[in-house]
């Protein structure tokens, strides 16, 4: 492993973070708050660490999908460990694993908050959670790569490692205009949310924060109700941006370089919104029939619209309180959940791309069976899948399924945990989602054991990094300890 | 620029590469997707895959906006077609690589009739670099620049040398003559000595000097100045067909090994005047029978690799008088092979790499001075630039001490009125001048880049 260029990039990405901590200082001065002191003693040992390993010199700039692996699973952690640090040493978040927890919570774009009365935040507090949101988004690495030149042609290991989706392409022949763009286009979608919200009302400061929110299918919210007591239009625009936000960044660039045919016949987007339409007309239907908590049909489809997508890009804004909704309800959210936004999108779950494939594989497999001497190629956007793409995506379900099933044990052993609570508690967290569909965690969450908090950190990390990343670090980690072990064995037989 | 290569195999890669580091946007199409994985892992080119002569395939990789494409696919008529294709949805320039010996010698005929700008022959340029060293025995690798007048000469420093040991500073003095080292590898590294670096033995020394000069040092030296007499050539595959075709024109008795009967009566009628012998050139009792030990040069240019590397160790280490000649496929055996001596080595690929890099810095236009030509020494690693100075220089008449250079660079001679010198503090550059720079940085495109 080339150790060398690790520390190195790991020192890159420390002062990038110290860098847009200064955002949150400079608000936080700017509005006449004392806790600004906090990020500059955050971000001062932060520089200074990040400045020792970026001046390690570099033997060679070789990179292997190990090292890709690696430096994403730590950058993140490292990120979120630091990030914690303003919440805890202000006493904004007096514990220090919820701090992490909001840390992490904030840069995998989760949004589910542990602070109680986010309403009495500070503004510097309020900025700095919603900006982690907006750099855990796109993901750091994407943004090192658009800056920095650190890596040679085998950076595409730490996009690869970091980018949502089962496969990971360039949108330019060279890695770093790839990532300027993709930055370029998440920046415009901001920009225009911000403008939008502006427009109808927001101060420019509460619609940077919902903005950071949506493009990055956060969820944090300034408002202890999430987005409730916002007006039906604040709500509509901020439900166009998180189905923007859910669409592969790629199409975009298609749909700028004038190839919006391609974009149309994109099998991925069209299932996508397939979805969000049949799930919106149903959880409608659902609720509007069973309770009659609405005044009309049309405001039961723009609420049951509202939490679909929500739902669905894994933002998590709520504009009503779903536990209140039908059992029936409440189940299709669970398993938008896990469906997830587009490959290559802000937006986390399984991903859409994933699902349409497994189950174009399982089509295949089953004509296979019934006709062994038929050849069925799995066709995806008109292109032949590769076997090994399928398999990994097959694999991937797996471990979806091992690590909810894991979880989901873990975090019942918790007293007064119920089967349900559980179950929607490890959905929320594993796929960044943020809707809380048994409100399990505002009420509870800073009174559970430190390791069922753990848990929920750490399914926040791998659902971002699916899976790999978080897995592979974990392999470095214990194997030399696996060798001690081994050592110690000997020994004692 | 953007450019397409279309083939990602050896010289694919190794173009892609060199192009990449001269920050050019790349796209690679290639059928097998081992290729592509491969090359999306250690380049930042846009891998796309699929069947390049398809001009679906060219339109969706956006081919049609590449200023250049290069065909390099194993089939000389894929390229040629893939050229025309490009050709025709409006790529402006197009290189095919094309190497049968029958398409070669007719592709100058119908050049332009198929929109070719340029076609590269990666065995044949191998050839005529081979015979360069063929025609000079005591280096292993001869480059020439300024119409002749320049040359740059490689050599590895043996035991006894009388050299070794000697400050680079102290050189000119021993020989009585100017010329000027330019790169050291020593181990894996290599690097652009000053006066004060202690010559070793095992180093491979590039050095710049008129042939007169260099045939004095190597006198000095007690190397051997003059032409091979008979060449023993195994492997009768393309580059040994070029190389055998060459040196026979040269009057060099050239004889061929090769274990396919029906390629040898093929070569027999080709180049009537070499001797063809059929049998397995990594046999000893074959050697022996066809008298490969009496040969003063002997070139391994069979298909595989391994068996170039074997038979070029055995030679070099039982017949030390024997000039051997090794062609690789892939680089990474000569730095597994460092310090065992497997001969002089050389690597079509690379050669062919330098020819389209020349190409392609030509084609960068620019009012300032372009780079004439341009080689790699040593490994591939040292690169030699050749510029022709114009009006637009800065830097001009002031004396060479007074300017600031980039680092890891040297400028290396001065041809000026068909005269060449290496040129001292008091010399300056002046409109006409050709000038030959070193540097191990590479990507360097413009006279202006040499300064710091």
């Amino acid at each position: 492993m080339n150790k060398r260029l690790i520390f190195k990039i790991i020192g890159l990405i420390l002062l990038i973070e110290a860098v847009f901590m200064l955002f949150p200082m400079i608000i936080g001065i700017a509005a006449g708050e004392g806790d600004w002191k906090y990020f500059l003693y955050t971000l001062i040992p932060c520089a200074a660490a990040g400045a020792g390993l970026f001046s390690v010199r570099i033997r060679n700039k070789n990179m292997y999908a190990k090292e890709g692996m690696a430096i994403v699973g730590l950058a993140w952690i490292i990120l979120s460990l630091v990030g914690a640090v303003p919440y805890f040493i202000s006493g904004f978040i007096p514990d220090y694993i919820n701090a992490l927890f909001e840390s992490v919570s904030g840069f995998t774009t989760s949004g589910i908050t542990v602070v109680a009365d986010v309403e009495a935040a500070s503004h510097g507090m309020l900025f700095w959670r919603s900006l982690t949101h907006w750099i855990g988004g796109m993901g750091v690495l994407v943004f090192m790569l658009a800056i920095s030149p650190v890596v040679g042609g085998s950076s595409m290991h730490l996009m690869r490692a970091e980018a949502p989706g089962p496969v990971t392409e360039k949108i330019k022949p060279r890695i770093s205009t790839t990532a300027k763009w993709l930055y370029a286009m998440y920046l415009v979608l901001t920009a225009l949310e911000i403008l939008a919200l502006v427009i109808d009302g927001l101060s420019p400061f509460h619609a940077t924060l919902i903005s950071f929110g949506t493009l990055a299918t956060g969820g944090f919210s300034y408002l202890n109700s999430s987005l409730a007591a916002f007006t039906a239009s604040q709500q509509v625009i901020v439900e166009v941006f998180m189905v923007l936000a859910g669409i592969n960044f790629s199409l975009y660039f298609l749909v700028v370089t004038g190839k919006v045919k391609k974009v149309l016949k994109d099998l991925e987007l069209r299932w996508y919104l397939i979805i969000l339409a049949a799930g919106s007309v149903l959880i409608s239907l659902n609720v509007y029939f069973t309770r009659d908590q609405f005044t009309g049909f049309g405001e039961a489809f723009h609420q049951s619209a509202f939490a679909v997508i929500s739902g669905m890009t894994s933002t998590g804004f709520a504009a009503y309180d779903y536990n209140l909704w039908p059992g029936f309800s409440q189940v299709i959210l669970l398993i938008l959940m896990f469906v997830g936004g587009c490959a290559g999108s802000t937006g986390g779950g399984i991903k859409v791309s994933r699902f349409v494939l497994a189950f174009k594989g399982l089509r295949g497999r089953i004509r296979e069976t019934v006709n062994p001497k038929g050849t069925y190629n799995v066709k995806y956007n008109g292109k032949t899948v590769p076997e090994n793409i399928l398999r990994s995506t097959f694999l991937y379900f797996l471990m979806v399924m091992v690590i909810t099933i894991f979880s989901t044990v873990i975090v019942s052993l918790e007293p007064g945990m119920d089967i349900s609570t559980s179950i929607a508690s490890v959905a929320t967290t594993l796929n960044n989602n943020g809707i809380e569909l048994k409100n399990s965690l505002v009420a509870g969450f800073a009174s559970y054991a430190w390791w069922t908090r753990l848990v929920y950190i750490i399914d926040m990390l791998i659902g971002r990094l699916e899976i790999f990343p978080v897995v592979a670090l974990f392999v470095f980690l214990f194997r030399p300890m696996e060798k001690a072990a081994g050592k110690v064995k000997k020994h004692l037989f | 620029m953007r450019i397409t290569i279309a083939g990602c195999g050896r010289v694919g890669t190794a173009i892609a590469m060199q192009l990449m580091k001269e920050n050019h946007d790349i796209t690679v199409i290639d059928n097998n997707e081992q290729n592509i994985d491969q090359i999306s892992n250690s380049l930042d080119v846009l891998p796309v895959e699929g069947d390049a002569a398809s001009a679906q395939v060219l339109l969706d990789a956006g081919v049609n906006k590449s200023d250049l494409l290069i065909a390099v696919t194993d089939s000389d008529i894929v390229n040629l077609m893939i050229c025309i294709i490009a050709k025709k949805i409006g790529v402006e320039k197009t290189i095919a690589r094309i190497r049968e010996p029958n398409y070669a010698h007719t592709i100058n005929l119908i050049k332009e009739d198929m929109g070719l700008s340029f076609a590269v022959n990666p065995e044949r340029d191998a050839a005529k670099e081979i015979m360069n060293v063929l025609m000079f025995k005591g280096a292993s690798q001869v480059e020439t620049f300024a119409q002749g007048n320049n040359e740059v000469m490689t050599f590895v420093i043996r035991d006894q040398n009388p050299i070794a040991g000697m400050l680079v500073k102290d050189l000119s003095r021993f020989i009585n003559r100017k010329i000027l080292i330019c790169a050291i590898k020593r181990q894996n590294d290599i690097f652009i000595p000053n006066g004060s670096v202690k010559l070793e033995v095992n180093d491979y020394i590039s050095f710049v000097a008129k042939r007169e000069d260099a045939i004095q040092f190597f006198k000095k030296m007690k190397y051997e100045t003059g032409r091979i007499r008979d060449l023993t050539i195994i492997g009768g595959g393309k580059l040994g067909y070029y190389l055998a075709d060459m040196a026979n024109a040269n009057g060099i008795t050239v004889r061929v090994i090769d274990k396919d009967p029906e390629l040898c009566r093929e070569l027999n009628e080709r180049i009537p005047g070499a001797e063809i012998m059929c049998g397995d050139g990594t046999d000893l009792a074959v050697l022996e029978e066809c008298g490969v030990f009496q040969s003063s040069a002997v070139a391994m240019t069979t298909d595989s690799d391994e068996k170039n590397v074997l038979v070029s160790m055995y030679l070099s280490k039982t017949h030390p008088d024997i000039k051997v000649i090794t062609k690789l496929k892939k680089s990474d055996f000569e730095d597994m092979l460092y310090g065992i001596d497997i001969g002089n080595v050389f690597n079509p690929k690379y050669i062919a790499a330098d020819r389209v890099i020349t190409y392609v810095r030509a084609m960068t236009e620019s009012l300032e001075n372009e780079v004439q030509s341009i080689c790699h020494v040593i490994d591939n690693k040292v690169e030699v630039l050749e510029f022709k100075i114009t009006e637009m220089t800065e830097n001009l008449r002031i004396p060479l001490q007074k300017i600031r250079f980039r680092e890891h660079l040297l400028l290396a001679s001065i041809t000026r009125n068909g005269n060449s010198f290496i040129p001292g503090g008091d010399d300056t550059i002046e409109v006409g001048d050709t000038i030959l720079v070193i540097t191990t940085d590479k990507g360097i495109e413009r006279f202006s880049e040499i300064f710091a």
